[in-house]
């Protein structure tokens, strides 16, 4: 649990905030409960064909004039990463917000093969600076306060003591907008993609990835193999449901559709490279966690869990998967020995099954998490609990005198 | 355009931040734009190609009244210049979004870059929402790129404690001017 009062009351703050932005933009929805259905079935087509579907995303790709490559794990879609950065000739390149990117921990192996990749969102920006991990998949600051903000710009930074929002904004602004006006190579996380048309979309309000893409020579496209959606009216269903999710607007600020290179144009990228990252997701659907692939990544869970707002997303074992969905795709996704720990990070409250908009069933999903951890490995305390237990009521004597011991106390 | 359309868009338009003036013919449209312009004392445009606005004459009112018009060019692009000026390509009324779609001409970078952006749309581009332009688009221009940037409302961060912050990456300003064709 965090210790800090303040941040708790920033984190309920949050939650407070997003569920009641979110609340009211679905009640303005006609047929909100046709839309989630649409979102439902959009992500529930794609899950049970995902092989089909990826053959499809590719040929449609490759007829634009995308490169398209294949990352088993994280550590070859790093390398092929930075094995297209060298191929474009390039050491420095600047990066969007996404999961993907922190979850395959490309930051990290990039600095490993002296590439300089900056991230352009502002959240993000600031949560390197402060060496903190994103505790949020919209905000990854929201954790932070403004007092913790500004003692980070003015230790990093020497910047004059304010607890002016707009100013310490202002200040993060500056670097980062002259980074975007000389990008050359941009790295991103595609939010989902359109299989027939083979049309990429990126969502934000601060407008980041619409510059990138319009600013940077080179992009390369980093896509979660299951974030598809068959077709482009698919797509527009599950862009509407995301926005109304996670910022409680039917669409958010900046809606980028990215199809194909544009060589011939004054803006937009001569050249696109996609990888498409699998690392464990064909496994996760054939163990049958296919549903919490429906995943859209809005956060909606996040401001309704208990838990999450206790502790942030500190006790996620450093993932980018926060919140009850991060309880349950983290021993999936990342390490199976994280089981134990992340199943424990539920109060069982059921709100996050409510919030989300692709009903993902996490309350269930967290139970048969549980029910597989005792099949396979027993909790650690009942392991230890039952070898005391053996050890004392084989020798009759030795127990007879701890439990007289015991009721003396 | 029915007139409810036209009215649910500028209603979700300005619930977003956007601001918008509504004249009877691309004549009147003309003048308010050389009106705000100056109203907001910038004499230098980062614009799309004056002949793809949809107002007849614009090119020799600008520079009668001393606007100078730059292209975007990401090449040589000037970052102090603040104020960007194109068309839409369409928009949409139930989201109160514009829909830009790049061609030779018109880059999105003057949406994007300054931080005000001037949007001269024609009222018989709003649409009721995203089926019925998509439904138009497959039938009129299947075959081009669907490389498109839908805008809905100023650019924003709201990243320290939900902090609106306007003015991020893209304008802090958005300005629609309407106008009957």
């Amino acid at each position: 649990m965090i210790s800090d009062q303040r941040t708790r009351h920033t984190l309920h703050r949050l939650g407070n905030l997003t569920t009641a932005a979110r609340n009211d933009a679905w009640s303005r929805v006609k047929n909100a409960e046709a839309l989630k259905q649409q979102a439902i079935h959009a992500r529930d087509r794609v899950l049970a064909d995902l092989p089909a579907y990826l053959a499809r995303l590719e040929t449609a790709t490759r007829a634009h004039d995308v490169a398209v490559l294949h990352a088993g794990d994280a550590q070859e879609a790093n390398r092929l990463v930075i094995q297209t950065m060298r191929g474009l000739g390039v050491t420095d390149a600047l990066r969007n917000h996404h999961p993907l990117l922190d979850e395959i921990q490309l930051d990290r192996a990039a600095k490993a093969n002296a590439i300089q990749l900056t991230p352009l969102h502002p959240g993000d920006y600031l949560a390197q600076l402060a060496d903190e991990r994103p505790g949020h998949p919209i905000w990854p600051v929201g954790h932070l306060t403004v007092e913790a903000i500004s003692a980070t710009l003015q230790q990093k930074w020497r910047i004059p003591e304010t607890y002016n929002p707009d100013h310490l904004t202002s200040t993060v602004r500056m670097p980062l907008r002259r980074a975007l006006l000389r990008t050359h190579t941009a790295i991103l996380g595609v939010t989902f993609a359109a299989v027939e048309e083979g049309v990429f979309v990126l969502l934000d309000n601060d407008g980041h990835n619409a510059s990138l893409t319009s600013l940077a020579r080179h992009v390369i496209l980093l896509l979660s193999i299951e974030q598809i959606a068959a077709d482009i009216d698919d797509l527009d269903a599950l862009i509407q449901v995301f926005a109304l999710s996670a910022w409680g607007r039917p669409l958010p600020a900046y809606v980028t559709h990215l199809q194909r290179p544009a060589p011939r144009e004054i803006d937009g990228p001569r050249t696109i490279h996609l990888i498409l990252v699998d690392n464990r997701r064909t496994k996760i659907i054939e163990e049958g966690f296919g549903q919490a692939l429906r995943c859209i990544q809005c956060g909606a869970c996040h401001s309704v869990c208990p838990v999450y707002q206790q502790i942030g997303g500190r006790g996620y074992a450093n993932s980018p998967y926060t919140g009850p969905i991060g309880a349950v795709i983290n021993p999936l996704l990342l390490r199976p020995d994280l089981g134990e720990a992340q199943a424990a990070l539920c109060a069982g409250s059921g709100g996050c099954q409510d919030a989300c908009p692709v009903a993902i069933p996490i309350p269930d999903l967290i139970h048969a998490q549980r029910i597989r951890l005792a099949q396979t490995h027993p909790p650690n305390d009942d392991k230890r609990y039952f070898s005391v237990w053996r050890r004392l009521i084989s020798r009759p004597r030795f127990f007879r005198s701890y439990i007289r011991r015991s009721y003396r106390k | 355009m029915s007139e409810p359309i036209i009215k649910t868009f500028i209603n979700a338009w300005t619930r977003w931040g956007g601001t918008w003036e509504r004249w009877e013919n691309p004549i009147a449209a003309r003048l308010a734009l050389l009106r705000y312009l100056q109203d907001q004392h910038r004499m230098e445009i980062l614009s799309w190609q004056v002949e793809l606005l949809p107002i007849p004459g614009l090119a020799a009112a600008l520079n009668d009244a001393g606007f100078k018009l730059f292209p975007p060019d990401r090449r040589r692009l000037n970052p102090d210049l603040a104020m960007g000026l194109t068309a839409a390509d369409a928009a949409l009324a139930d989201n109160g979004s514009v829909i830009l779609v790049p061609a030779q001409g018109r880059s999105w970078l003057p949406a994007l870059i300054p931080i005000g952006h001037v949007i001269l749309l024609p009222v018989n581009r709003i649409y009721a929402d995203m089926a019925a332009w998509r439904g138009d688009w497959r039938r009129t221009r299947a075959d081009e790129s669907l490389r498109t940037l839908i805008i809905t409302g100023p650019s924003f961060s709201d990243d320290i404690e939900r902090h609106k912050h306007f003015g991020m990456f893209g304008p802090r300003r958005t300005h629609i001017i309407l106008f009957d064709v």
